[in-house]
């Protein structure tokens, strides 16, 4: 039988080792094997033709697939075919009260152009925000001189740039013009051509198919630099660009994130020195960076997958993922679920903030779900329940085991709570689990012996002009509640952070009294003094705490704290927990410490 | 009787020059001590990270040719030589080594005495090392 060469090796070394075999076994030479022969070399040469060759391939097929391509222009042209064009950075932005006053008879339009200027002290100054579109205030026949009048505008952070180009030849092909600013949100793009106007034509848009020679349309792509690249039609699909065409390209150049949160603005409207901001908007919001190279082979399948129209709740996911940057979690789910049939529930956690804007909701809604939504079902826009876990956490290690100092295990415990929050919890649906961190503490150092942790839920309840943003409280966890009246002297397992109440000179918190009332007491000289007995219910089955009293609280927020029957804690569907690691303890014990471990409180509630 | 002797050579490479034998037309071949001697050139004459992928095989005898000519250059000439034939020539061994300055002709001339391992023949080669190859 001919001895072949194998072929499937890849390394240079045992390619060569398989050349050198095949070729030995032949009579005509025999020095393969001696570094300085001419074979040697020659089998060397060969060795590296054939090791080049093969990793030219695997590269060629890696980068073929979108699962295993890794360079982003290679992600993206791939995604290009399912008709993907990946997100580009996108500018924060919020809804602003402009009010004008009439100056005088005649003043009765006022144009707010695109573009307009709105100033904010963030970013030492350098962020700016603007309108990109035209608003018109008009004031009633009747007003008279000194009245004044109010518009909401949208406001975009980013600053204004124009790129012109001219041609100088007639293309009869699709004709491509790149852009050199990288940070440009093409939402707020606009393209004219000779003055006029051209539209932006998405896949998704239906007016493809009625596209003709005289369609005044350009497409948008990622270009193989990253930046973005405007196309205009082959007289075909769209008119194409002649010899000498003037091309204007406006956009808007962002710093995506930075500019969320900001809601302290200055006018600066053409003309008009009596523009002032009526009330203090919602903080800006939507700000991110472009799709990354993981994003989009994660959504690109998904969003060929649904044909640009929101039926599942998947759909929505990746359609919002793909048209809003700004989400570090999302949960949808039908209304059928709910019983509230003919509705969809949108559940966005914002990289920026703890909920989403009413603005951004709007956004969300109007521009975003409208187009691609089924007509008869109505988007809900609803906030995400964000739940703060406070843990105690008692590690025991072993002295001659560790590395380092105590100290420098418990920080690395409380560094590890990060690591939790970003990649066991975070999400919705994303469960606390004791199990997953005893593991990660376990693995964290080799001195670890043991660890065990009790977890308290915590709520954030906000008060505003002495009513609550909320009176009911669902934790969604079963309570510690072993018996009837467990705890009712200490205070049972409900127990709130210390707040101001209207004419009360001393602080207020809640407990209960361990038969599921809430119990409003007064902390005087470091006693509780109950004003109410009944001030609420709480239900320990389900988690579900109600306040029912007007207890007039200042403006302000507190925090709610419950102790869960489990160890573990449920994320429902709307439901983001997260690790409040300033207020977890972590308390390392040497194993021979036997009298300070029985010393420290494992119980789960105080 | 008449007796036929096979000439069975131990090593045989092909010929780095590329000849042609005239009697096969088929590539020249250089065997045993040729082979050897070829492949000896061969060597000091490779720098580091000549080969692909073997960044270790060759001297530094083409660096030393650009260091100034002093009696300690000799030396360390000798020792790449000495170095490189001991790491990849393992069908020799060294009984002498000379460098001799040839500094009117802006060369070295190395005199190696060697045995062949496998015959425990003696054998000598003179090489002339230059700049320019």
């Amino acid at each position: 039988m001919v001895d072949r060469p194998v072929i499937s090796n890849l390394d240079f070394d045992e390619v060569k080792q398989d050349l050198v075999t095949h070729f030995k076994n032949r009579s005509e030479f025999s020095d393969y094997e001696f570094t300085g022969s001419s074979l040697n070399l020659l089998m060397d040469i060969l060795s590296y033709n054939t090791h080049y060759y093969s990793l030219a391939s695997n590269f060629l097929l890696n980068e073929s697939f979108i699962e295993s391509a890794i360079l982003r222009k290679n992600v993206v042209s791939i995604a290009q075919r399912l008709n993907y064009t990946p997100r580009s950075v996108k500018a924060a932005s919020t809804t602003v009260s402009l009010r004008f006053t009439k100056q005088n008879e005649n003043d009765t339009n006022i144009i707010i152009p695109g573009g307009s200027l709105f100033k904010s002290s963030a970013g030492n100054g350098s962020l700016t925000f603007h309108t990109i579109k035209n608003y018109v205030l008009q004031f009633e026949t009747n007003a008279a001189v000194g009245a004044t009048k109010s518009i909401d505008v949208e406001i975009y952070e980013g600053s204004f740039q124009t790129q012109s180009f001219t041609s100088n030849k007639d293309y009869t092909d699709f004709s491509k013009w790149q852009i050199t600013q990288d940070n440009i949100d093409t939402d707020t793009m606009t393209v004219a051509v000779n003055g006029t106007q051209y539209k932006k034509v998405t896949p998704e848009d239906e007016s493809l198919f009625n596209l003709s020679s005289d369609s005044r349309v350009y497409f948008l792509e990622e270009n193989r630099d990253a930046g973005i690249s405007i196309v205009f039609g082959n007289d075909i699909a769209g008119k194409a660009i002649k010899d000498n065409d003037q091309i204007v390209v406006s956009y808007l150049a962002t710093n995506g994130v930075e500019g969320n949160g900001i809601k302290i603005f200055t006018p600066v409207i053409s003309g008009r020195v009596d523009a002032v901001i009526a009330t203090t908007p919602d903080a800006a919001q939507g700000g991110a960076v472009k799709e990354t190279i993981s994003e989009i082979k994660n959504n690109a399948p998904k969003w060929f997958q649904a044909q640009y129209r929101a039926v599942t709740a998947n759909d929505y996911e990746v359609i919002l993922k793909n048209k809003f940057g700004d989400i570090q979690a999302i949960s949808v789910w039908g209304g059928d679920e709910v019983n509230q049939p003919g509705k969809v529930f949108l559940c966005i956690k914002p990289k920026s903030a703890d909920t989403l804007t009413s603005a951004t909701k709007e956004i969300i809604k109007k521009q975003i779900i409208k187009s691609s939504n089924v007509v008869t079902v109505r988007p809900e826009i609803v906030d995400p329940r964000v739940f703060k876990l406070k843990l105690q956490t008692v590690v025991v290690y072993d002295e001659s085991r560790l590395p380092t100092t105590r100290s420098v295990l418990v920080a690395k415990v409380q560094n590890l709570f990060n690591y939790i929050n970003t990649n066991y919890v975070g999400d919705f649906l994303s469960s606390y689990r004791e199990s997953n961190l005893s593991y990660e503490i376990k693995n964290l150092d080799q001195s670890v012996v043991s660890s065990n942790t009790r977890v308290t839920m915590t709520s954030d309840i906000t008060a505003t002009n002495g009513f609550l943003d909320r009176y009911v409280y669902e934790f969604g966890n079963k309570l510690y509640h072993p018996a009837p009246g467990f705890l009712a002297s200490k205070g049972g397992i409900l127990t709130s952070s210390l707040f101001k109440r209207e004419n009360n000179l001393v602080e207020s918190g809640f407990d209960d009294d361990g038969y599921g009332n809430i119990r409003l007491y007064d902390y005087n000289d470091n006693t509780k003094v109950y004003v109410n007995n009944k001030a609420g219910r709480i239900d320990y089955e389900t988690g579900k705490v109600e306040f029912l009293y007007d207890f007039q609280p200042q403006n302000g927020i507190f925090q709610l704290n419950v102790v869960p029957d489990s160890v573990d804690v449920i994320a429902t569907r709307d439901m983001i927990l997260e690790i409040d690691n300033s207020n977890s303890i972590v308390t390392a014990v040497e194993i021979k410490e036997t009298d300070l471990l029985r010393s420290i409180n494992l119980n789960r509630s105080t | 009787m008449k007796q036929t002797f096979e000439n069975k050579n131990i090593y045989k490479d092909f010929d780095m020059s590329f000849s042609r034998n005239p009697l096969t037309n088929d590539l020249g071949t250089k065997s045993d001590e040729r082979a050897i001697q070829q492949s000896l050139r061969s060597l000091l004459n490779t720098n580091y990270y000549e080969r692909p992928f073997r960044p270790e095989v060759g001297s530094n005898i083409r660096n030393l040719l650009f260091e100034q000519a002093d009696v300690f250059l000799v030396d360390d000439i000798k020792n790449a030589i000495t170095e490189v034939i001991v790491n990849y020539e393992p069908r020799i061994a060294i009984i002498s080594l000379d460098v001799v300055d040839k500094n009117e002709m802006n060369a070295y001339e190395v005199s190696l005495t060697y045995r062949m391992n496998l015959t425990q023949e003696v054998k000598q080669i003179t090489l002339t090392l230059k700049r320019l190859r």
